[in-house]
């Protein structure tokens, strides 16, 4: 425990599962490699525990139980401080249109109404209290989190339409599974009920999920990335619980069915026909009765979709996503409109347990051929990345691959089409780009899953939500720079478990700027404790 | 030297004190096993004791005397002695920050610092650089770094390129770094000092560092005393490089001992944890994020590792260096990277040296001179070495060795080298050899039951002195004069007076004293001085008695104490 409230855990103590049980109620996992975790006391989630019960002794005596020296006062003092908060600003109903901010100090009173960022969020109401238009609610708590004020919120949550719904018992959810889902419900009083779970790529999130929705049972709008998870989802949902088709709808492109399950996209939602114009679909959210929204790779969540979520306060809510990384810097926007984390575990633990695939990690370092490298030298810093990233000593490097894992099931990923359909014309091997139709993106996803087809060929459309569960093998030949995120979720095709490993190669051109992309992009999976190999061919 | 006792025989010395050294040891006040301890830490302070006190310890057997007057604490003696009387016993304020200073030399060593005052103090108090320290008060941070970049400066182990930015320069930062602590902090705050006035330096941070909230005025006294160096003014200076704390006149240094359990653990993200002290060269070949109470976080990254391989660091050195230092198995990919790192590193170098162009004769020598080949940088062809110029004078002795006595002075510029001086006085500095704490510790309640228990003001003065240190001894018998009678006082004063000895002085009062007798210059007058209170004319004195110079000046008894011997009278 250190003073700037970092908790770092050697893993290898024996004690180190009961330490992660007791630390994960009041802190957060900020990275997992093989031997320290860091964990980090945050005011959110400070704020998270003591509105699931505990007090700031209890979390005090935590710390001095398994910490090696002596807690620093000046960490005891910031969870008493801010556990003194918690209770400052209170939320209540007031009437139809408001509800009723609570100001318990009138120091904090005098401040709120001084303090013109909360102009037009709030009118005072008397010395200690203020008036919120209901539709503000998420935006106020967004804004007084960031100054240092949680909000308790004391509304209960709006039930929404009821649905009948149970799981079937063709399966047995995991252990993590049942306490993500356990950690969302919680006991059902104020302050539970919304937030976000954090697990791996290919760990079942989609069940906690289900999970939830049978104990809510609560009608249900499911948001994702694209019209193919919008598809998964849908047969998860048939597959796995008592829901028939009549109670599931598709909300896209291609349909428009609002039943008391449906399941949309982001893109469709925060489509409009001019660039300043109203949002048509945002009606989706307002005109019906849902109970509970769910969103899948939250960290998605577009700019658009914020102000909604703010005035979508009053239902349950969930955000489902295996990388809380924006390259926008907008997380904390996520959990303060969405929820709090509520449950993570740490991705090296999961694989340990057989829950997400083995998977080694390969950096395969190509030379860029000679003829190309002045014309590198002299390119503007773009032109750079685009070179190196097309070299073409990476389709022999590909051939190699795929030749050394005949009986795996393989996904080239890129990120240039041009260089895909290089590769397409080459390999022979199906493709899928953005411009493959949904039909047919559907057909060859399916065909991959029945090994009809061997290797695939995807673009950036199978970054994410696309349940490949027998891919072992991903070859990336390119990527956007140095997203981080898109290396994990890239990874995240392979690693559903299954009886082989998974290997993941990434091509990388070496002394050019790719190196240095390539290794920001590895910086995630690092934390989670997976390693890289570094071959040269 | 007259013995106190008439018992104590030479030859009995050993066996008596043997016998009835804890007896002795418990009558030892505090303030004499400071002086003790002062006199153990620094044999020439003998001479600057009060003469009574150095019998008082001679008497008792504490200390020991030569026929030059040179005198050492006994074997008896150094078991009443404790440097913790001095430096004090409150416990530690905690460890001292190990890691900042290889964490500063390894932001110099980046070369992001610019020389010029003004810049470096922007960077330095900018939250960019303390945020890497939360552990530490920002300004103080700022203060330290500022300090510490001064005198690398100075010493020669940074300096600055021709753009004015800062870097660490390779063999006078490898020396610097394996330093001791307290021989960096003599380096830093005093970067100016020769070698004679620094070991004297070092000696006196050794003796500070023991400070647990001891006075902060008898430390420095003891200190100086010992060592012979002062170290009042710079006080400061050890504030602000963290060695000390300063509280309403306590002084507190920093724990130098690596108490917790150490830590170097790397994770396959190239970050490393680290607690305890640095292994060596972490500041070159890691960049450091954050310094904690207990773990400072290091990454290793490519430009880390530049900085490495330009300090002269192989690749093959860093790997062993982070594999001897873990904690735990190191990953491959590290080192992968780090072997990447190495081949772009070493792919296009430069360097600055002698053009030495041979023949072909000459050339097949210079290959097959084994012992030369460590002074060449280089070959631009297959007769043309690039030299060291930094041992010049060694590869030009081993080619005139070999016959080339023809060899010219070299042409050109000359590159000036300058061999840093910094050697370690930690090593060799003398340590107090003092116990934390006494063998026997003081009994004053054994002490107060025997002053309770003196009969008279005489045994009451043998008490104090610590000559009677256990029940059923007597103070021995010893001349007096009673107060009637003015000629017999005159004459006991003035005997003592010349044997240079001193008296017990009781009044009427009943109060007593030890003092000197002395004659006024005319030799009219006799009084009792007692050191420090008052002089008393003997006409005013009840009862005078001579006693051995062994017993310790002062007032022996208030008015309210024993009973006089003369009201038997």
């Amino acid at each position: 425990m250190q003073s700037d409230r970092t908790l770092l855990l050697d893993v290898h103590s024996p004690s180190a599962a009961d330490c992660r049980k007791d630390i994960s109620r009041f802190a957060d996992l900020v990275k997992s490699p093989e031997h320290i975790h860091t964990y980090m006391i945050s005011q959110l989630s400070l704020w998270n525990a003591i509105s699931s019960g505990m007090g700031s002794q209890d979390i005090i005596a935590a710390l001095e139980r398994w910490s090696r020296y002596e807690v620093d006062s000046r960490v005891t003092f910031f969870i008493e401080d801010q556990a003194g908060r918690y209770g400052d600003f209170i939320l209540e109903e007031y009437d139809e249109d408001h509800l009723l901010l609570k100001v318990r100090r009138p120091v904090f009173a005098l401040q709120l109404k001084a303090d013109r960022s909360l102009e037009g969020l709030i009118e005072p109401h008397d010395d200690s209290s203020f008036l919120v238009r209901r539709y503000d609610r998420g935006t106020l708590k967004a804004t007084l989190i960031r100054q240092g004020f949680p909000i308790a919120d004391m509304i209960p949550l709006k039930d929404g339409a009821p649905l009948q719904i149970s799981l079937r018992d063709t399966f047995r959810p995991r252990d993590y599974q049942v306490q993500a889902a356990d950690a969302f419900i919680s006991d059902g009083s104020p302050g539970t009920g919304f937030g976000t779970i954090v697990l791996p790529c290919g760990s079942g999130k989609t069940i906690v999920a289900l999970m939830a929705m049978a104990r809510l049972g609560r009608k249900t709008l499911i948001l994702c990335p694209n019209v193919t998870s919008v598809h998964q989802w849908i047969r998860e949902i048939l597959d796995k619980t008592t829901l028939t088709e009549a109670d599931v709808g598709e909300y896209t492109g291609n349909a428009k069915e609002i039943r008391n399950v449906t399941v949309s996209t982001y893109q469709v939602l925060t489509w409009r026909p001019a660039a300043d114009g109203p949002y048509p679909h945002f009606s989706i959210f307002r005109d019906e009765d849902w109970g509970f929204i769910i969103y899948d790779e939250v960290h998605m969540l577009p700019a658009p979709v914020f102000r909604v979520t703010a005035e979508l306060q009053a239902l349950h809510r969930l955000g489902l996503t295996a990388t809380l990384i924006r390259e926008d810097g907008k997380e904390d926007q996520v959990f303060s409109l969405v929820g709090p984390k509520r449950f993570d575990s740490p991705w090296s633990e999961l694989a340990e347990k057989g829950f997400i695939a083995t998977a080694y990690c390969h950096e395969i370092r190509l030379q860029l051929p000679e003829e190309d490298e002045v014309r590198y030298a002299l390119a503007t810093s773009h032109q750079k990345h685009v070179i190196a990233s097309v070299n073409p000593l990476k389709l022999d490097a590909a051939a190699r691959i795929i030749g050394e894992h005949p009986d795996d099931s393989i996904l080239i990923i890129g990120q240039y089409i041009e260089q895909l359909k290089y590769f397409h014309d080459r390999f022979g091997y199906p493709m899928i780009t953005g411009s493959t139709g949904n039909a047919k993106r559907e057909e060859l996803y399916q065909a991959f899953r029945e090994r009809k087809i061997k290797v695939l060929i995807v673009s950036k459309v199978a970054n994410y939500a696309i349940d490949l569960p027998d891919a072992s093998v991903a070859i990336q030949i390119s990527g956007t720079f140095g997203s981080r995120q898109e290396e994990a979720q890239r990874l995240g095709r392979i690693l559903r478990p299954k009886e082989r490993d998974s290997h993941f190669y990434s091509l990388v051109t070496e002394y050019t700027v790719e190196e240095s992309y390539a290794l920001n992009r590895q910086k995630f999976l690092a934390e989670q404790g997976y390693s890289y190999t570094i071959d040269r061919w | 030297m007259k013995l106190l006792f008439p018992d104590i025989g030479k030859q009995k010395d050993k066996a008596y004190l043997e016998e009835n050294g804890d007896g002795i040891l418990a009558a030892v006040t505090d303030d004499d096993s400071e002086l003790l301890t002062l006199l153990a830490a620094s044999p020439p302070s003998w001479q600057s004791l009060p003469q009574d006190r150095r019998r008082s310890f001679l008497a008792r057997g504490l200390a020991e005397e030569d026929r030059e007057g040179n005198a050492a604490v006994s074997p008896l003696g150094l078991r009443a002695v404790s440097y913790a009387a001095i430096f004090g016993r409150e416990g530690c304020i905690g460890s001292y920050p190990f890691q900042f200073l290889p964490m500063m030399m390894s932001i110099l060593a980046s070369g992001t610092i610019s020389e010029k005052p003004s810049s470096a103090e922007k960077y330095l108090s900018s939250a960019l650089f303390t945020s890497r320290f939360p552990s530490i008060d920002p300004e103080k941070a700022t203060r330290a770094a500022a300090a510490i970049m001064k005198a690398l400066l100075y010493l020669g182990v940074a300096e600055a390129d021709s753009d004015g930015m800062v870097y660490l320069s390779q063999d006078a930062a490898m020396r610097f770094s394996k330093l001791g602590t307290v021989d960096a902090i003599g380096y830093l705050i005093h970067p100016e000092y020769f070698d004679s006035r620094r070991r004297h330096l070092v000696e006196a941070l050794c003796f500070l560092s023991l400070a647990r909230g001891g006075d902060e005025g008898r430390i420095l006294r003891f200190i100086s005393d010992a060592t012979g160096y002062c170290l009042a003014d710079d006080l400061d200076a050890l504030g602000d490089l963290f060695f000390i704390e300063r509280d309403g006149g306590r002084l507190h240094a920093r724990s130098l001992s690596d108490t917790g359990d150490p830590l170097f653990s790397v994770s396959s993200d190239f970050t490393i944890s680290v607690s305890g002290k640095c292994p060596p060269m972490l500041f070159a070949y890691a960049d450091p994020l954050s310094l904690g109470e207990h773990v400072s976080q290091w990454a290793i990254t490519r430009q880390s590792a530049k900085t490495a391989f330009s300090l002269g660091a192989t690749c093959q050195d860093v790997e062993r260096m982070i594999a001897e230092a873990a904690t735990y198995p190191v990953s491959d990919t590290v080192f992968m990277r780090l072997r990447s790192w190495y081949e772009s590193f070493n792919s296009l170098k430069a360097a600055r040296g002698v053009v030495l162009a041979a023949d072909e004769r000459s050339a097949r020598i210079i290959d097959s001179m084994s012992t030369l080949q460590v002074h060449i940088l280089g070959k631009l062809g297959s007769s043309i070495y690039l030299m060291d110029p930094a041992t010049e004078r060694m590869w030009r002795r081993m080619l005139c060795n070999e016959g080339f006595d023809m060899l010219a002075r070299t042409k050109g510029p000359r590159f000036l080298v300058e061999d840093e001086e910094i050697r370690s006085f930690e090593e060799n500095a003398r340590e107090t050899g003092l116990p934390a704490e006494r063998g026997v510790p003081y009994d004053s309640a054994l002490m107060e039951r025997l002053l309770k228990e003196a009969d008279t003001p005489l045994k009451a003065a043998y008490v104090r002195s610590g000559l009677i240190w256990r029940e059923g001894m007597e103070a021995p018998d010893v001349s007096s004069a009673n107060g009637l009678y003015y000629q017999e006082k005159l004459a006991l004063i003035t005997a003592a007076a010349a044997k240079g000895g001193k008296v017990l002085a009781e009044m009427l009062d009943g109060d007593a004293y030890i003092g000197h007798p002395q004659k006024s210059a005319e030799g009219d007058e006799a009084y009792v001085d007692i050191e420090g209170i008052c002089r008393l004319p003997i006409a005013r004195i009840w009862k005078v008695y001579a006693v051995d110079s062994a017993i310790v000046s002062g007032k022996v008894r208030s008015a309210d104490g024993c009973r006089s011997d003369s009201d038997s009278q």
